[in-house]
Parts: structure tokens; sequence; C-alpha cells
């Protein structure tokens, strides 16, 4: 057995720096309620936070290789598939059935998918230390995250199976997946998905707008254009916290996924690259902690949450400048939304807890 | 940790590799994020603050109540009253071709038109200024996205009433008139504010709200809407049965030239001043020239007084109605006999006046008529006065013959009227004006033309004159006008039309100008009436009209009726006055010595008149 380590200070305090930075930021870019009632987002966000904070330190407390086991990785995934079931079932919000109702909460069952399928192809690296590029790691993994994959696309959250898409990649490609399965992957992939994108027209006119947000600057392009127009008003030290004007309903959700163009806006490109720095520092230390792991389980986990969250964050930043089409993809921590905020901090709770018992 | 096996750590090291190929590939990412950043937050900062600020910021105007104008009681001639201009937020308009087609006859507007603009983008104005029981008759609750905002318009109560002294307001400025001539104390001051929009063009901030905007200020005339409307009831009666084209009154206070009633016919409403064109809309009173005809005599004879070049009681030959001057032959209306001065003026012999004008002298002449303010704006405050026509070059002696007797020249109503006003007043020429006050917030300010008018004439020679024109109105072309009770002045004009041809047939202008009551005047008066047909002359269509007026006008000011109307009154210029006087010293001495002794002196000697005669 491995001896408990000290818990990793510096991952430790990045976590809660960017809690509470998301907190300061969401209260901030959470537009006067038009009913006069105090700002709504703001206070769920901090319920969120508590829960998740506590989740984490509960978690990290616990070794993670009490994780390890093939009914715990089969039970998260089944879990999210019969979630993922449940919410098409469910009434849709703004268009698409990503979330649902228990009462006064919502959750959002992809936030708990990525963290299962996660779990799940660390557990299958795991169980096959020979390596990965045989069917018996490839075929559980391909059908599970092709499962999840396809449930939240008819969500539809073209986003988040992206992203279940992209972190399994990258998890199989640390793994150390053979050439021979990356090239054609490499190749399939990027035509199935120009192909998704082409087949359903408002994807087509997302991407479109993408490419030339100033040709329409009241559709498709709008967010980006605002965006962007956040971004730069903000200049190198920003207009100031709380004194964006684009969060005035110019920047739609400006609270969640749009938040980091507020960031830019009030605290400039200072603030804008302290955020960065900081994911940056969360990833490195994930990523070190993950090496450091003494067994398959740990490191993968640890590289799988770490990626997931550092991926993201890139998505969405790129998004917000501009780099990217838009693609509802949240930017962890930061962004408003109770189920993204808890299972970040739940991912966060497993790795502290593979930094403290590598 | 365990000890790795080779294999682990060849697995371990395997692992590294992809780990470091997934991190510089994540790296390079994020530098291009960072690159991203810094071409939008410092390269391309000042632009996006440009575009965010003209998205974010913009102005509402706050408009200031206009202020009212009032006549010379205080009754409101212009006011502002609120009105509402009906707004879409088009954004929120559901169907705007239903609404359109309901709005649309509700405003008085086409249906095309609404719905064009109910699909423009933002917040768009669909009616403006919009009555009270107008915007009544829309349930804005029927129509989301519709709303209204308050706007002043101006409205006229006394209907064309001294429409065009007062002018007009268009929707958002000042087209003519007094309301153009002071828009800048009128208009008040409008507040900018700067707001801050939202993304849904919602007022969010206002920040340093401050200021509100400042109101115009009243004006207080000195046209009294009384005498006004005699004067516009008698002018349009009077081109009614003439049936002429067009006329004028002007109505002065002789003391310092405030102008009592300006009336032009055709008239306008500038309720409505849409409907009207050009030549409705046209101040005639001051906006166009006229050869002055024989009202012109009384400056001629003003000239001859002020040289003492002839005597009223002087026998003149009226040449039989023939006169012969320089290569010019000028022939009378009528053939006269002898005549003393004073009846060839009341019978306005023209050879008479010739000779008069010839004996005063060119320069005297054209000295004179400059002084009385032919031929220059008189400075009143309205816009677009005509300046008149006055022979700019040395006069030889046929331009002064022709202007002696009104011909050869140009000449505004308003001109006429105030050179009249200076003999009235005993020979200063005063500057017309029609405002005498503003009044902000509550604050009367004087506005009356500050420096005194300038001496044209002598004391004794506008006195003289006076009591010339009083035998028109006894004895001669100006009876019609004479007014039970009162002693009138005054002179009658019949002049023909000229154009670019020439002087044309038909065309006639009568006019009349008087002054009453003759030796303590209140009221100068003019009318002119423009082509009239029935009859031509000044007598018989303009001097009626001025004894309407002018009766009834007296009665309203309550004027002391003439101590002795047919005979002699001394003029209140003439009682003994405080300041000390200007004229000349033998004015002086009439003055305290009483009226026999005034006329004895101020009378030139039998010698001097045949001195002066003979040398013509």
């Amino acid at each position: 057995m491995a001896r408990k380590l000290a818990i990793d200070k510096v991952l430790f305090t990045v976590v809660v720096l960017l809690v509470v930075g998301g907190l300061v930021m969401v209260y901030s870019a959470n537009p006067p309620d038009p009913d006069g009632g105090f700002k709504r987002q703001f206070v769920t966000q901090l319920l969120a936070a508590v829960v998740g904070l506590a989740a984490m330190l509960v978690l990290m407390s616990i070794d993670y290789r009490s994780w390890a086991k093939p009914w715990l990785a089969y039970a998260g995934l089944g879990a999210s598939l019969v979630l993922l079931v449940a919410v098409l079932a469910a009434a849709p919000i703004n268009g698409s059935s990503r979330w649902l109702s228990v009462g006064p909460l919502t959750f959002q069952p992809s936030e708990l998918a990525k963290i299962a399928v996660v779990v799940f192809i660390a557990y299958q690296i795991h169980r096959c230390p020979e390596g990965v590029s045989q069917p018996r790691v490839l075929v559980p993994c391909g059908l599970a995250v092709g499962l999840v994959t396809l449930l939240v696309l008819q969500a539809p959250d073209f986003g988040s199976a992206a992203l279940i898409l992209g972190i399994a990649g990258v998890m199989l490609f640390l793994a150390g997946l053979s050439w021979r399965w990356i090239v054609p992957a490499m190749v399939v992939l990027p035509g199935l998905f120009a192909l998704f994108i082409w087949a359903e027209p408002y994807r087509r006119e997302r991407l479109l707008g993408f490419l030339s947000p100033e040709n329409d600057p009241s559709g498709n392009g709008f967010q980006v254009l605002q965006s962007l127009i956040a971004i730069g008003s903000g200049g190198v030290t920003g207009q100031g916290l709380g004194e964006s004007a684009q969060k005035l309903y110019f920047l739609p959700l400006a609270t969640s996924d749009f938040i980091f163009s507020i960031v830019s806006e009030e605290l400039g490109l200072l603030g804008a690259v302290a955020v960065l720095a900081a994911f940056a520092v969360l990833a490195w230390r994930g990523y070190v902690a993950g090496h450091r792991a003494p067994d398959a389980f740990g490191r993968f986990l640890a590289w799988g949450l770490t990626s997931a969250v550092l991926i993201q964050a890139l998505v969405n930043v790129s998004v917000t400048v501009g780099l990217v089409p838009v693609t509802g993809t949240p930017l962890p921590f930061l962004s408003h939304g109770g189920s993204s905020l808890v299972m970040t901090l739940i991912a966060c709770g497993l790795l502290l807890s593979v930094s403290e018992h590598g | 940790m365990n000890a790795p096996g080779p294999r682990a750590r060849r697995v371990r090291r395997r692992y590294v590799g992809r780990l470091v190929v997934f991190m510089v590939v994540a790296g390079l990412w994020m530098g291009a994020i960072a690159v991203r950043l810094f071409d939008l937050q410092i390269r391309g900062a000042d632009e996006y603050r440009e575009r965010a600020a003209r998205q974010q910021r913009s102005e509402v105007v706050l408009n200031p109540k206009r202020g009212t104008i009032y006549d010379a009681r205080g009754r409101s001639l212009a006011v502002s009253v609120e009105t509402h201009t009906l707004y879409a937020e088009t954004a929120k308009v559901e169907k705007p071709a239903v609404v359109a087609a309901e709005i649309a006859p509700l405003v008085g507007r086409s249906r095309e038109r609404i719905e064009a603009l109910l699909n423009k983008p933002g917040h768009v104005p669909l009616a403006r200024k919009l009555d009270r029981e107008v915007a009544d008759r829309i349930d804005l609750s029927a129509f989301p996205g519709l709303y209204f905002l308050d706007e002043s318009k101006r409205k006229y109560p006394m209907g064309s009433l001294m429409a065009h002294v007062l002018g007009f307001v268009g929707t958002d400025r000042s087209l003519a008139g007094l309301e153009y001539r002071y828009d800048t104390e009128v208009a008040g001051e409008a507040v900018r504010r700067h707001v801050l929009r939202d993304g849904q063009q919602r007022l969010v901030v206002v920040p340093g709200s401050l200021g509100e905007p400042k109101p115009g200020a009243d004006l207080h005339l000195t046209i009294d809407a009384t005498i006004q409307h005699l004067a516009e009831r008698a002018l349009r009666e009077t081109i009614a049965s003439y049936d002429a084209s067009a006329g004028s009154v002007v109505i002065l206070a002789p003391e310092d030239s405030a102008v009592l009633a300006m009336a032009s016919y055709p008239t306008f409403d500038p309720n409505r001043f849409g409907d009207f064109g050009p030549n409705e809309r046209r101040n005639r009173a001051l906006q166009d020239s006229y050869e002055p005809g024989s009202t012109f005599k009384t400056i001629t004879a003003a000239g001859a007084f002020e040289r003492s070049v002839v005597h009223p009681d002087q026998i003149m030959d009226c040449g039989n109605g023939r006169i012969r001057v320089g290569k010019a032959r000028i022939k009378d209306h009528k053939p006269f006999p002898e005549l003393t001065f004073r009846t060839a003026i009341a019978k306005s012999s023209n050879v008479c006046a010739i000779k008069a004008g010839l004996l005063a002298g060119s320069e005297t002449m054209q000295e004179l008529v400059t002084a009385f303010g032919f031929g220059e704006v008189t400075g009143i405050d309205l816009d677009g006065e005509h300046p008149g026509i006055v022979p700019l070059r040395v006069w030889d002696q046929e331009t002064t013959a022709y202007a002696s007797f009104g011909h050869g020249l140009a000449v505004t109503p308003l001109q006429l009227a105030n050179a009249y006003a200076t003999v009235a007043n005993g020979g200063v020429w005063n500057r017309p004006y029609l405002v005498r006050a503003l009044e902000r917030e509550g604050e009367v300010v004087d506005v009356r033309p500050r420096n005194r008018g300038h001496r044209v004439i002598s004391k004794a020679t506008a006195y003289r004159v006076i009591r010339l024109l009083e035998e028109v109105v006894v004895s001669g072309t100006g009876r019609k006008a004479a007014i039970a009770g009162y002693r009138v002045a005054g002179k009658t004009g019949t002049a023909e039309k000229s154009d670019a041809s020439g002087y044309s047939e038909t065309g006639r202008v009568a006019g009349f100008v008087g002054i009453a009551p003759a030796r303590a005047p209140r009221l100068v008066c003019l009318v002119m009436i423009d082509e009239p047909t029935v009859s031509t002359s000044g007598g018989e269509v303009a001097a009626p009209a001025f004894q309407r007026i002018i009766s009834e006008a007296l009665f309203y000011l309550g004027a002391t009726p003439s101590r002795q109307p047919m005979g002699w009154s001394q003029p209140v210029w003439l009682q003994p006055a405080p300041a000390p006087l200007e004229g000349p010293p033998q004015i002086r001495v009439a003055a305290a010595a009483g009226q026999a002794a005034a006329d004895q002196d101020i009378a030139p000697t039998e010698g001097e008149l045949w001195t002066a005669a003979g040398s013509s």
C-alpha cells in the first residue's frame, strides 16, 4: 500500500481560489433581477459551492483506490445512462432536455456522465496492464462512450457529447493507444463531425456565424460579437469589478457560458490571464498527481479528470475569444450552473485524493 | 511508492511521452488564446471600447417647454400644450401588419408607412405630437410594444390673428415670424442626458442626471389683440368689398413706434401652416415694397417746411395740371387752378407737390427721405424686411420731382407708417418694435430698443405738417377718414403699380396714412389696399377702412376726444415739457408763449417766401 502523502496544498488553494473567484464573478455578472429580487443565480451558485466543497472534502479524505471496483465503474456508468434516458423524457428547457428537475433542484446528467466515463475508462485501463490497444479495453470503452455520447446528443447537447468523446480520446491517447487506432480515428471522427454539423441547420448557422460574425451581428454572430466587444473593451486593467456594461442583456448567458468575457471586461487582460494561469496551475498539479500515482487507476483517474477540466476551460475560453464556434460549454468553477460546479468539485475531490494517496 | 519493474518503467516512460505531447498541444492552445486576448484587449481595445460605447450609450433629449407669447394686455397668443408621441418598441410588436392596420386610421397616417416603421429595429416614433383626444383613442394594452412620450406642441388660440407676426413652429423647429426671431429665448434649453442602454434598448443608468430642461422665456408684445382684430376685420372686409388682391394695415404708437397692430392679407392659420402657401404667409407690411404715391407728399411738405421755402397759406400755381421738369412733362390727375399750398395738398395736386419739393431742393429731399428711414430696413424685430427702393445716386431735378409725389421709389408699409409716426411724435424717428419684454421664470426683462431715435425734422415742421394733413381730412381727399369727436390728420395715396415693363394701366395701390387724434397723437395707422377694382383711389378705398379701425380703436383705448375738433388745440408735444427741448430756439419761445406766438414765430416771413419761390 502506498503511504499517505500530504495533501497537495497548491492544488487545493487553486481550487478554492477558483471557486471563490467564480462566486464573485457570478455575483457581478448576474444582472439585476427585473422583479427586484435578490440575485437568484448567485444564491444558487453559492449553495452549489457549499455542497460541492463539502463533497470535495469528503472525497479527498477517502482513498481513491476504494473506488477502483468493477461494480462502481459500471454502476456509475449505468446510473448516468439511466439519468440521460430519464432527462430525455423530461420537459425540455430552452428547447433542449439537458436538465432534470427534482423539486426545486435541477440537475444536468451529462455532468455526471463526464465523471462516470472518466472513472469507467480509468478502471478499464487499470484492468489491463498489458496496454489499451486491444479489444478487451477498447470494446467496453467504445461501447460506454458511444452510448453516453449518443444519449447526450439526443438532448441535444452537442458540446457535452464532443467533450466526452474528446476526454475519452485523450485518456486512451495518454494510456498509449497504438497509432494504428489513432490515425484512422483522426480521419474518421472529424469527417463524422462535419457531417453531423452540416445535417442540422442550427449547427450549420452557428458555424457560419462563427466564421463571419460581422455579417450578422444580430443573429448567430451576435453572441460572439458581443463577447468580443466585452473582452476588447476591457483593455489591460478592465472597467473595474462590477462595472461591466455588456452584462446588461447585451451578452447572452453572461453568467454562464460567457462569464469569461465579463471577467475580461471587468478585470481586463490581467484578470483574463490570471484565470488562464489558475487553470494552468490546476492542470500542472493534476498531471503531476497522476504521474506520481502508484497505480494505473489513480494515474488515469487523475489525468482524465484534469483533462476534462482543462479541455472544458480551453474550449469555453476559445469560444469567448472567437477561436472556436459556439458550443455551449461552461467554464469550470466560474460559470453559473450548480451541476457543473458540484461535479467539478467532486472531480477535484478525487484528484486531491489521488495526490494525497499517491 | 512501489519499486516498479522494468516493464512498468517502460510503460510509464511511454505514458510520459504521450503526456508531454498532450501538454505541448494544450500549451499551444493556451498560447493561442493568450495571443488572441492580447490582440483583443491591447491592440483592439480602443476600437472595441468605441463599439461598446456606441451600442451602450445613448442620448436622450429632454425638450423644454416653449415660452408663451402674450399681447400687450396679457392675452395668450401662442401657447405650448402637452401632446403625445406614439412610439413603438418594434421588437415587442407582434404582427406589425395588423397593428399598422388598426393604428393608422387613428393617427391619420397611411397603413403602409406605419407598417414600414414597425419593421425597423429599435424604438421608432410612429406618430408625432398627437392631441390628448387622439391619444386617448389608442388603447395601449391592446398593442404590446407601443407607448407614449410627452412632447409639447405649439397652439395659437386666436387662430389666424396676427399670424404673420407670430409665425409658426414646425415639428421640431421654429420657422417664421417672432417664433423664429426670438427662438433662442422662447425655445428654452434642452438637456441632453447621456444614458446607458441595455441589450434590449431599455434605459438603465442615468449617470449625472443633473439639470432639468430650461423652459423658454415668455414674450410680451406691444400688439394689442383687440386693435389687431379691428385692423384685420376692416382689412378683410375692405378687400372683399373692393375685390382687391391683398393689403396690409400697420398701427404704431407714435411716441416710440411700438407696433400696436400689423395685419397682412391674405392670411393663414399658424395652427395648420402647412395648408398655406408663400402668398398667404407673406407679411406684406414689411416684406413687400410699393410706390407710395401721394402719401409721400407728407415727406415733401416736411422738406419744404423744414427749409422754410413754402408757407401753408402761400398761393401756388398748380399749372393747370401740367409741369415740365427738365425733359420730363408731368401731368396731374386733374387740372387745378391757383391754390394755397394747404388746399393743394388737401386736393393732392402733384404739380404743387413737385414745386414744393423743388423749392426744398434735391439735396434736402434726398437727405430727408433717407433720414425718414426709406431705402433701409427699419430694424424691427422680424426677419425678411424689404429695404424699399430709393435712388442712390445724387438726385437730379427730375428724380426730386417724381419723388415729391411718391413716384420713382418704393417703400414698405411699415417704413411709411413709421415716417408718419416720426411726424406725429414731433420729428424723432424711432425703430419700430414688437416685443417689449421677456419674462423668464417670473423675472421680466425690458427689451425695448434702448437708444432713443434720431431727430429728422424740427418740432415746428412736424406740427405744421400735421396741421396741413388735418386739412386733407377736413376738406380734401381724405374726408372719409374723418372721425366724429376727434381731429384726424392724414394723407391719401393712389399709386400705379409698376412691374418690369413699366407702370401698369389698371393695377393701383390705394393707401391712407393717418394720425389720430391729430393734436395729441395716440395712433398712427396705415391702410394699404393692393389692386382694388371697384374704386381705386386711396380716399375712397383706404380712408374708410382707416376711419373704421381708428374710431373703434380710440373708443377702445378711451382716448380723450379733441377739445376743438375742427379748430385748434395744442399738440401734447408742444406743451411745456420738463426735459430741455431740442428744437430751434424759436420753438422754445413758442412752447412758452402759446399757440398764437408759435404760429407767428415759426411761420416764415413773406419776404423769405418770395425769395425762395422766386429762386426756383
